[in-house]
C-alpha cells in the first residue's frame, strides 16, 4: 500500500460508505449491549458510542474537506488472484478436519503455488518439484511440531 | 564480587552448549509467524526437567531470549510478526528489506535486541528487590491508566490519519467485548458460539490481522518480494553499528521503557515494543521517516522487546508474579524444580540466582554472532526464494502458527475471518495495527476500570481512586503529553519555520 486512491469521488464513496458502516456498527454495540447487566453493559456501550462518533466525525470530515482523507492504494497486481488465494485458504481450512494435517496440507501447497504468478509457463516437472517441495516441507513441520513439540496436529477423518 | 564467582559457573562447556542450543532453538521458533516466546519456553518446558535446576532455567531463558530476537526475522523479511512483541518491528523493518536493506535491518534488530537484553539483566541484577516494590505499587486504577496511554499509541500508528486510525482502534476494542465479560459473567456477543466464549485469542488475531494481508497482497504480483540486496555476502556490521550509535538516545531510551513496562505484571513485551515505538516516533526528527523504513522504528522495538526479558524476571523471583506470560512459563518450571520464590529466593537460592543471571548475560552476548550469522543466511534464503515456494510456505507457517497455541481448529477459523476482514478495511485507508491494539489493551483496561469503580465506590471515593495515587497522575500525565504536545510541537516548528523565512 503506497500511492493513494487519485479518483476524488472514489475515495469520498468509500470513506462515506466506511464511515456509515462503522457508525451502524457502533449502533449494532450499544442496541445489543442492553441485554447485559450494568457493569457488563457500560464498556460495550462506550464503545459503540466512540465508534460513533468518529464514523460520524469521519463523514463530517469528508463531506467538509475531501482532501482529507487519503486512501491507500494498493500494489496492484491482480485482484482475481487475491480472490482465488482467499478462496483456495478457505477450501484449506474447511477441508483440514477431513483431509488431515498431512494430506490436506500437501495438497493445498502445490494449489497456492500454481496460483503465485509465474513470469515461467508450469510445466509437468515444475509441478512435480513444487509438489514434492510440499510434501516434504508437510511432513517436517509434522515431525517436528508431532514428535519434538507434542503439538497433535488434524488426522484425516475421511479416510 | 559474590555475583562473578557463581556465574562463573554458567562459563562450563556444558552450560555454554546448552545455552547456544537455546539460542538456536528460541531463534527458529520465534521466527515462525505465531509461535511466540511463551509457546517456545512451554514446548521447551518438559527438556528441561531433565537438567537441573541452574542448567534447566538458563536453557528455559535463552529459549526466551532467542524467540523473542527470532520474532524480528519474520517481521523485516516478511513483513508477518512471528511474535507479538515485534508487531513495531514490521513498520519499519519490512519496507526497510522491501528496499534492499534487509540485512541491514536484521543486524540492526539483532544488536539492538542484545543492547536491550543486557541492560535489562544489568536492571535485574541491581535492582530486583526495590524495583519489585515498584510492581506493587499498580493497582487496578494504575493498570486503567496504563492501557489508557496504550492506546494513545494509535496516533502513531495511524499512517497520517488519525480518525481512522482511532476508529480501527474501537474496532479493536470491540473485538475484544467478544467473550464472558471478566466484570460481570455476561456472555457478550458470542451467540451461541462456543469458540468464541473465551474472547478472540491475541495470537490467532495477530497472526490474522497483520499477517494475513501481507499474504494476499504477496500472490497479486509476478514481481519478486524483496529487492536484491548491494551488499549479499556482508551482515553491514559497521553500517548497523553506525546507524545505531546516531540513535544512541533512542536505544537508551527504548531500554529503559523496555524494562520499566516489563516490570509491571502481564504487561509483556509487545506493550512495552508499542511504546517505545511511539516514543521513538514523538522524538523523531524532521528528516525520519517513521513508517516508511527507517532504522529508528527497528531499535525502538526490538531494544524494549528484549529488555523486558530481564525485567520482567524481577517481579517473578522476588515477588512470585510473572512480569511476563512467558514468565509464567519459568515460574512453572522453579516451581517443578523446588526452586522458593521470593524474597527468601536472593538469600537461600543465591546461587542459582546468579549463576542462572550469568548465564543469561553470556547468551544474550552469545546471540551477537548466532543472531548475525543466522540472519545473514536467512536472509538469502527469503530473498533468493521464488514466490511460488514463498507463499505456500508462509501460508502454511500461519496455519500451524494460528492452530499450534491452543491446538484448536476454531483458532484457525477466527485468524482467516479477521485476516480477510484486516485485508478489506486497510483497501479502505483503516490500518489494521491499532485494531490488535484495541484487542490487547482492551480488556486490561475494561477490567482496571471495573475493579477501580467498585473499589472505589466501596471505599465512598471514586475520584481518589483514579486520581489519588502518583503513579496515576504520573501516567496522565504521561497521557495528556502523548495526545496534545506532537500537535503542540508541530506547531511550533512550523511557526519556526514561518519566522525563519519572513526573516
Amino acid at each position: 500500500m503506497s500511492e493513494l486512491v487519485d479518483n476524488p469521488a472514489t475515495r469520498r464513496i468509500m470513506n462515506l460508505a466506511s464511515g456509515a458502516a462503522f457508525a451502524g456498527l457502533g449502533l449494532f454495540l450499544i442496541i445489543a449491549s442492553q441485554q447485559f447487566e450494568d457493569a457488563g453493559r457500560s464498556t460495550p456501550v462506550f464503545i459503540g458510542c466512540g465508534l460513533m462518533a468518529l464514523a460520524v466525525l469521519l463523514i463530517v470530515t469528508e463531506i467538509a474537506k475531501s482532501e482529507f482523507l487519503p486512501i491507500p492504494e494498493s500494489d496492484g497486481g491482480s485482484g482475481r488472484r487475491r480472490l482465488v488465494f482467499v478462496v483456495l485458504m478457505a477450501v484449506w481450512i474447511l477441508t483440514l478436519p477431513y483431509l488431515g494435517f498431512l494430506f490436506g496440507c500437501s495438497l493445498m501447497f502445490i494449489l497456492v503455488a500454481m496460483a503465485v504468478p509465474r513470469s515461467k509457463p508450469w510445466t509437468i516437472r515444475s509441478i512435480a518439484l513444487h509438489a514434492l517441495s510440499g510434501i516434504i516441507t508437510t511432513i517436517g513441520f509434522w515431525f517436528a511440531l508431532t514428535y519434538l513439540l507434542s503439538v497433535p496436529l488434524p488426522v484425516p477423518s475421511i479416510f | 564480587m559474590e555475583f562473578l564467582a557463581y556465574a562463573g559457573a554458567a562459563t562450563s562447556p556444558t552450560i555454554l552448549a546448552i545455552a547456544v542450543a537455546g539460542l538456536i532453538i528460541g531463534i527458529v521458533l520465534g521466527a515462525l509467524p505465531g509461535l511466540s516466546s511463551t509457546f517456545s519456553c512451554a514446548v521447551m518446558l518438559p527438556v528441561s526437567f531433565s537438567m537441573d535446576p541452574t542448567t534447566g532455567l538458563i536453557f528455559l531463558g535463552t529459549v526466551y531470549m532467542g524467540s523473542t530476537y527470532g520474532g524480528s526475522f519474520a517481521a523485516i523479511l516478511v513483513g508477518t510478526p512471528g511474535t507479538p512483541q515485534s508487531i513495531t518491528t514490521t513498520f519499519d523493518g519490512f519496507p526497510m528489506a522491501k528496499r534492499g536493506d534487509g540485512g541491514l535491518a536484521l543486524s540492526i534488530a539483532c544488536i539492538s535486541s542484545v543492547f536491550g537484553g543486557i541492560f535489562g539483566i544489568i536492571v535485574f541484577l541491581w535492582l530486583a528487590p526495590p524495583m519489585a516494590k515498584f510492581a506493587l505499587l499498580f493497582g487496578p486504577a494504575e493498570y486503567f491508566w496504563l492501557a489508557l496511554f496504550g492506546l494513545t499509541i494509535i496516533a502513531s500508528l495511524s499512517e497520517g490519519n488519525l480518525i481512522k486510525g482511532l476508529v480501527s482502534g474501537f474496532l479493536g476494542l470491540a473485538l475484544s467485548q467478544i467473550g464472558v465479560s471478566v466484570v460481570s459473567g455476561d456472555m457478550r456477543f458470542t451467540y451461541e458460539n462456543t469458540a468464541l466464549i473465551g474472547g478472540i485469542p491475541i495470537i490467532p488475531a495477530t497472526i490474522g490481522l497483520l499477517c494475513m494481508p501481507v499474504a494476499i497482497d504477496l500472490i497479486a504480483n509476478v514481481t519478486h518480494h524483496l529487492e536484491a540486496p548491494m551488499h549479499a555476502r556482508s551482515t553491514r556490521f559497521k553500517e548497523s553499528v553506525a546507524a545505531i550509535w546516531a540513535r544512541k538516545l533512542n536505544l537508551l531510551r527504548s531500554s529503559v521503557i523496555g524494562t520499566v513496562i516489563g516490570i509491571i505484571p502481564a504487561a509483556g513485551g509487545a506493550i512495552a515494543s508499542l511504546v517505545a515505538y511511539a516514543e521513538a516516533s514523538r522524538a523523531a526528527k524532521p528528516d525520519d521517516r517513521y513508517g516508511e523504513g527507517d532504522p529508528g522504528g527497528v531499535i525502538a522495538s526490538e531494544t524494549a522487546n528484549n529488555a523486558t526479558v530481564g525485567s520482567g524476571l524481577i517481579p517473578t523471583f522476588v515477588l512470585g508474579i510473572p512480569g511476563t506470560p512467558t514468565d509464567a512459563v519459568i515460574l512453572g518450571a522453579m516451581m517443578v524444580h523446588g526452586v522458593q520464590i521470593g524474597p527468601r529466593m536472593f538469600s537461600e537460592h543465591i546461587d542459582i540466582v546468579y549463576t542462572f543471571v550469568g548465564g543469561m548475560l553470556l547468551a544474550t552476548v552469545l546471540m551477537l554472532p548466532i543472531g548475525l550469522l543466522l540472519g545473514r543466511y536467512i536472509y538469502m534464503a527469503v530473498v533468493k526464494m521464488p514466490k511460488t515456494y514463498l507463499v505456500p510456505m508462509v501460508t502454511l507457517m500461519l496455519l500451524i502458527g494460528a492452530f499450534a497455541i491452543q491446538n484448536s481448529y476454531d483458532d484457525i477459523v477466527i485468524m482467516f475471518c479477521l485476516g480477510v476482514l484486516a485485508w478489506a478495511i486497510g483497501r479502505f485507508g483503516y490500518p489494521a495495527a491499532p485494531v490488535v491494539l484495541g484487542l490487547l489493551l482492551g480488556p486490561i483496561a475494561e477490567q482496571g476500570y471495573a475493579q477501580a469503580l467498585m473499589i472505589g465506590r466501596a471505599k465512598q471515593d471514586v475520584g481518589g481512586i483514579f486520581f489519588g495515587s502518583t503513579v496515576s497522575m504520573v501516567l496522565i500525565s504521561c497521557i495528556v503529553a502523548s495526545i496534545f504536545l506532537p500537535p503542540l510541537l508541530r506547531k511550533i516548528s512550523t511557526l519556526q519555520t514561518k519566522g525563519m523565512r519572513n526573516v
